[in-house]
């Protein structure tokens, strides 16, 4: 689907028509009345070392498909590879050594953490889990990822809320990155963090995948800290993949009307530019994910939308070197490549 | 929707219009166990009609605090222990409860973060727009039922008539925010307090938001104090702009000058550790070390100067004042202080 060209080797995760409902229940017997179509036939590769970033706004999926990569809800159908092995016919051994080797930064780094442990308990559980060495060593490598992501080892003797939010953010990524994973599911994690430590983390995070080779799944809402650290952006809406392209073409010339948008949404931090600036302001809200819009999700509310796209869901086409979308009015307007 | 163009017409205009509402020297604190939070620390602010004042600075820097105690709406442990909230020639600081309950959602009006906490999830949003009328004008029966719909209509809410039946949750994050903006603006404020009023919201619902707004503040004069720690929404909104940090404004400018040429080394740390559509993505972000001072326990100079870049010695016992320097802007830093620093940039 996507070009392999450019791309170092074999993707470390690969996707494949990823489905996840999640069954609504109602009346008195609670019965299956309906399902709620979180993520709906997304297909994409991550390479090794490389940062994919997802974008899109509340109740999109994006958040349910790192869960379901994860291996924290199973999927309702298609196909999760990781390093090549389907990850739903793996169990036993090797289902803990694929949880080993992937792991998750949370957005919100005060109630993932738990209040009654210590920070050292916190970051050396995973340790533990999975048995790894000896009390001392499991003490001594907890030292040693604490200092790495900038936290003092002496800290681990303490609690979480006598951290602030930045600090907090380091202990989740100290727990994340204890067990040597290979991916990090990094979910809105500097969303709940004030500006000036925001910029800490994102600079955190992009050391630590030069120096530790990590791969990143990195999901957010803003645009322009997604831009900063992915290779390639990936956008959703109402769990549908719609465009997937590398950051730079992604920005400078995004294909579908709502990733165009998207960018046009965001303020843009420079008074000089807001009268000149055009902006696409989307009528309507994201429709309920419950029932969504035949055809193309994106119909109800986007301007270019033509007969088609109320019937016919447009399937992930390919425009240049790596760069796909999902969308009737750009198919018709580019002829297809 | 296409974003109106006239929606940003001349209220932008650079005229100064005289003050609506003035802040002068105002100090809130909170009176904790552990002892007296500053929370706001002789702050000055400056409303003008038709205009936006943007108010800007991290969690925890006292802006909320200052909105609150604008409309009185501090509770114990906190107090306002200090200055003066001047509007129409009146001190809303120190009139009686009554008094302020005329001006509290009549000519001051305040939007808050979250739609979901700000509504009564057990009445109906028509009935709650309607409680806002009764309170503050002679409305009853079909008349006050039509008003409703009116405010209902001009924030945008696709058929009135049965939105008046709804309960807030039955709406969704971006109607909810409409239908707390149509209960500020039913009485027809002057001044229009909007504390974080999209943060809660995605980006695309922001944008039809922050839309809104501009369109009332131009079709009803009012002066908008504009809370947010989101430095685009600023770029985007304000026409002056002041920068808070633990408890005072460090710099106030227009809001050209301010995003230009900003002075203070906080303001310019910040503008510089934002990550935006253009920025360099090989090159680490600029961040600024350390994080916020602790209320209870605030630095004796300036309290920046734990995390300043160009920190004197002169920061760590001399708290500087917020003064105006040659290009008309405040600030308050002794890099601009002719006297304290003979290095002046």
């Amino acid at each position: 689907m996507t070009g392999e060209s450019g791309h170092p080797g074999q993707p470390i995760l690969a996707v494949r028509h990823l489905v996840m409902h999640f069954p609504v229940h109602g009346g008195i017997l609670r019965r299956t009345i309906g399902q709620v179509h979180a993520v709906d036939d997304v297909s994409f590769e991550i390479y090794p070392g490389q940062t994919l970033g997802l974008v899109g706004e509340s109740g999109c999926g994006k958040t349910t498909l790192g869960r379901t990569i994860l291996q924290v809800i199973r999927p309702t159908s298609g196909e999760i590879l990781f390093d090549g092995r389907d990850l739903a016919a793996v169990a036993g051994a090797e289902q803990k050594a694929f949880r080993r080797s992937a792991q998750m930064i949370f957005q919100d780094p005060f109630s993932s953490l738990d209040p009654r442990a210590t920070v050292g308990e916190i970051i050396g559980e995973g340790l533990r889990i999975h048995r790894v060495g000896s009390r001392a060593e499991r003490a001594e490598r907890v030292r040693e990822i604490m200092s790495l992501v900038g936290l003092r080892p002496y800290y681990a003797q303490r609690y979480p809320h006598e951290f602030s939010g930045g600090q907090r953010q380091r202990i989740g990524i100290a727990r994340a990155l204890v067990l040597h994973p290979k991916l990090v599911v990094c979910d809105e994690p500097v969303s709940a963090l004030d500006v000036s430590i925001q910029s800490q983390i994102l600079n955190l995070l992009k050391d630590l995948q030069r120096q530790l080779a990590l791969t990143y799944l990195f999901i957010a809402h803003n645009l322009a800290v997604v831009r900063y650290i992915s290779d390639r952006v990936g956008v959703m809406y109402l769990g549908k993949l719609v465009e997937v392209a590398p950051t730079e073409e992604l920005f400078a010339n995004a294909l579908h009307p709502y990733t165009q948008a998207l960018l046009s949404a965001i303020p843009v931090a420079d008074p000089a530019q807001r009268d000149s600036r055009r902006q696409i302001v989307l009528a309507g809200d994201v429709p309920s994910p419950i029932n969504p819009p035949a055809g193309c999700r994106f119909h109800t509310r986007c301007p270019f939308a033509i007969d088609i796209c109320r019937v016919v869901e447009p399937p992930l086409k390919q425009y240049g070197n790596d760069h796909v979308a999902a969308c009737h009015v750009v198919e018709a307007a580019q002829g297809l490549s | 929707m296409p974003a109106d163009p006239s929606a940003d017409g001349p209220g932008r205009q650079r005229g100064r219009s005289a003050p609506l509402l003035a802040v002068r020297g105002l100090r809130t604190s909170f009176f904790t166990r552990d002892g007296e939070v500053k929370a706001v620390d002789n702050v000055d602010l400056t409303l003008r009609r038709g205009q936006t004042l943007g108010l800007v600075g991290e969690s925890g820097c006292g802006k909320s605090v200052t909105s609150l105690s604008i409309m009185r709406l501090v509770r114990p442990p906190g107090r306002i222990i200090g200055g003066q909230v001047l509007f129409d020639g009146v001190d809303l600081a120190s009139v009686p409860e009554p008094e302020m309950r005329k001006v509290r959602g009549g000519r001051i009006s305040m939007i808050f973060q979250e739609p979901m906490t700000s509504l009564n999830p057990v009445l109906t949003c028509g009935f709650q727009i309607a409680e806002v009328i009764r309170e503050h004008q002679h409305l009853a029966g079909a008349a006050l039922h039509a008003r409703v719909i009116e405010v209902l209509r001009s924030v945008g809410i696709p058929q009135p008539d049965r939105r008046y039946h709804a309960y807030p949750h039955e709406l969704s994050g971006g109607m909810r925010q409409r239908i707390v903006i149509a209960m500020a603006i039913a009485c027809d404020p002057d001044v229009l307090i909007a504390d974080e009023p999209t943060t809660a919201l995605d980006v695309t619902i922001q944008a039809q938001i922050l839309a809104l707004l501009k369109a009332q503040r131009e079709r009803r004069g009012m002066a908008l104090l504009l809370i947010t720690h989101d430095l685009g929404v600023i770029a985007e909104m304000a026409d002056d702009v002041a920068v808070m940090y633990a408890g005072e404004i460090v710099e106030f400018a227009d809001v050209m000058t301010l995003f230009r040429s900003p002075r203070h080394p906080y303001t310019i740390g910040l503008l510089n550790s934002l990550p935006t559509l253009t920025t360099q993505r090989t090159q680490p972000l600029h961040a600024i070390p350390g994080t916020v001072p602790n209320l209870l326990r605030l630095p004796s100079g300036c309290r920046f100067a734990p995390r300043c870049s160009r920190v004197m010695a002169i920061c760590q016992d001399v708290p500087p004042v917020l003064r105006q320097i040659d290009d008309g802007r405040l600030v308050s830093c002794h890099l601009y202080d002719p006297i304290a620093s003979p290095v002046v940039v």
